[in-house]
């Protein structure tokens, strides 16, 4: 099978039509529009982020014994408080100036390196925390924007198509990391289940979850001691979850699904952090963006539409079709 | 249209080269190599098991008894609610198994440097439970690893 191929099939388009744009992104110049806004909100949201992380500067500048990760392993052999003030400056005003002139290679450019110093300067005390990660490598993204992606008349057919893939891909990056995250949920489990542990195909696997992080951090949630107390009851959040994360990646090739999957996926990051306490709140905001106010999603789509487009359905249907056909015979 | 079937090819083959990198990571020491990343988190549904961690036993030169493990030694710790600290513990008791000193006192370092107030004396532990009854009872096993002491020259 060919990627196109798999590219149709994931889109549930027939596979004669031809598809020479990200998925039914039919409404050209209209979607480039909202593509050129979304690009500038990202920039302005980069920038609003990195500002309060000024409040941690000091911490960073005082501390001593770090265990540098490989973008900042230069600053073992250069003078440490010179190289880290350097990392600060340019993680805010390289941002300030993203968001700025979004339009020059060079600012974009300035913005993505400002951020991953950054964030490889905040994850070198031991542990890597994954809460902004998306930012920084939806920033590389978006350095590869077509020149003259900016501008409001003339645009050619072909910079604007370019735009949307750029911004296609970067949405397709989003949705693939959930997937592999529930990807990893499945595969341990199985794993898990074979060796005759407790997996998450366990009943009480949610709440042994909840239980074990609190008692971790020694921390308390608003629904963390309700979660472990129901036991049972709690799998099937956990079930919907893992669906959720593992059938991620096909939204990006059905948009009608994208605002749904959007709410799914940050309803999930709040009730994380209203179980385990873990702030993924940057990531709310990038999943907002790139899927409540995608330019590929800008259809109006019936309920209908939509729940007939829900991942695992079609194959529901085929499993249904192949045993009626087998009865029959 | 060439230029865009070129783009992505490329993009492709970079979630792809992401997707395969992040589980071939899996093998290295801390199972990701910044930015590439697995994505596998709460993969594996906690079992009764061992794992390392910390114990406070000495703060500012006054014992604390009972010693304390890490997470409920509040205020005598910078971050009793940090999950680093677990994570260092492991590093630690990790680099004691594999006889690696230099991995060791890395480890060592960075944790007391950033979440123990000075002087402190700790202990590495290994700890073992089932995590539902430690949840009900606070039934939990503690074996000694080492007996350590924040560093001289640590500010």
């Amino acid at each position: 099978m060919t990627l196109n191929t798999l590219r149709k099939k994931l889109s549930q388009l027939p596979l004669n039509q031809k598809v020479n744009l990200p998925a039914s992104c039919q409404k050209l110049s209209e979607n480039f529009l909202h593509a050129q806004t979304l690009i500038r909100c990202f920039y302005c949201a980069l920038f609003f982020l990195s500002v309060p992380q000024m409040r941690e500067w000091g911490r960073y500048l005082n501390h001593q014994d770090y265990d540098f990760l490989w973008p900042v392993y230069w600053l073992n052999w250069f003078p440490q408080d010179i190289g880290i003030q350097l990392i600060l400056y340019l993680s805010l005003f390289g941002t300030l100036i993203g968001a700025l002139t979004p339009s020059l290679k060079s600012a974009r450019v300035l913005a993505f390196l400002g951020v991953f110093l950054f964030q490889a300067l905040h994850n070198s005390f031991g542990k890597i925390s994954h809460s902004f990660h998306l930012w920084h490598i939806i920033a590389a993204f978006l350095i590869f924007l077509p020149a003259g992606w900016h501008c409001i008349t003339n645009q050619t057919r072909k910079t604007k198509l370019l735009t949307l893939q750029t911004i296609w891909f970067a949405t397709a990056f989003l949705l693939m990391t959930y997937s592999m995250s529930g990807l990893g949920k499945i595969a341990c489990g199985i794993g898990q289940l074979v060796m005759g542990d407790i997996s998450l195909f366990h009943p009480m696997s949610m709440s042994i979850h909840v239980a074990t992080r609190l008692m971790e951090t020694n921390t308390q949630s608003e629904f963390g001691s309700w979660i472990v107390e129901i036991g049972v009851f709690s799998w099937p959040l956990v079930l919907s979850a893992t669906y959720l994360q593992f059938t991620s990646l096909i939204c990006a090739f059905r948009p009608q699904l994208m605002k749904l999957w959007g709410l799914g996926l940050i309803i999930f990051h709040l009730s994380v952090w209203f179980t385990f306490k873990i702030p993924f709140f940057p990531t709310c905001l990038i999943v907002a963006l790139l899927l409540f106010a995608s330019p590929l999603a800008n259809g109006h789509y019936t309920w209908k539409q939509i729940l007939l487009s829900l991942p695992g359905l079609g194959l529901c249907k085929f499993i249904f079709r192949a045993k009626n056909e087998k009865n029959k015979i | 249209m060439r230029h865009y079937r070129f783009r992505r090819k490329v993009f492709t083959i970079v979630l792809i080269a992401y997707f395969l990198g992040g589980i071939l990571f899996l093998a290295t020491p801390k199972k990701e190599i910044f930015p590439i990343f697995s994505w596998f988190l709460f993969a594996l549904t906690p079992n009764p098991d061992a794992e390392f961690n910390i114990r406070i036993i000495e703060y500012e030169g006054k014992a604390i008894t009972p010693a304390r493990l890490y997470n409920e030694a509040g205020d005598q710790v910078k971050s009793a609610n940090s999950i680093k600290v677990p994570v260092l513990a492991d590093a630690m008791g990790k680099a004691i198994e594999k006889h690696d000193l230099q991995a060791f006192e890395r480890a060592r370092k960075v944790f007391e440097n950033t979440f123990l107030i000075h002087p402190s004396t700790y202990e590495l532990v290994e700890i073992t439970y089932d995590p539902m009854k430690r949840w009900h009872t606070g039934e939990l096993e503690i074996t000694p690893i080492e007996k350590l002491t924040t560093s001289i020259d640590s500010p």
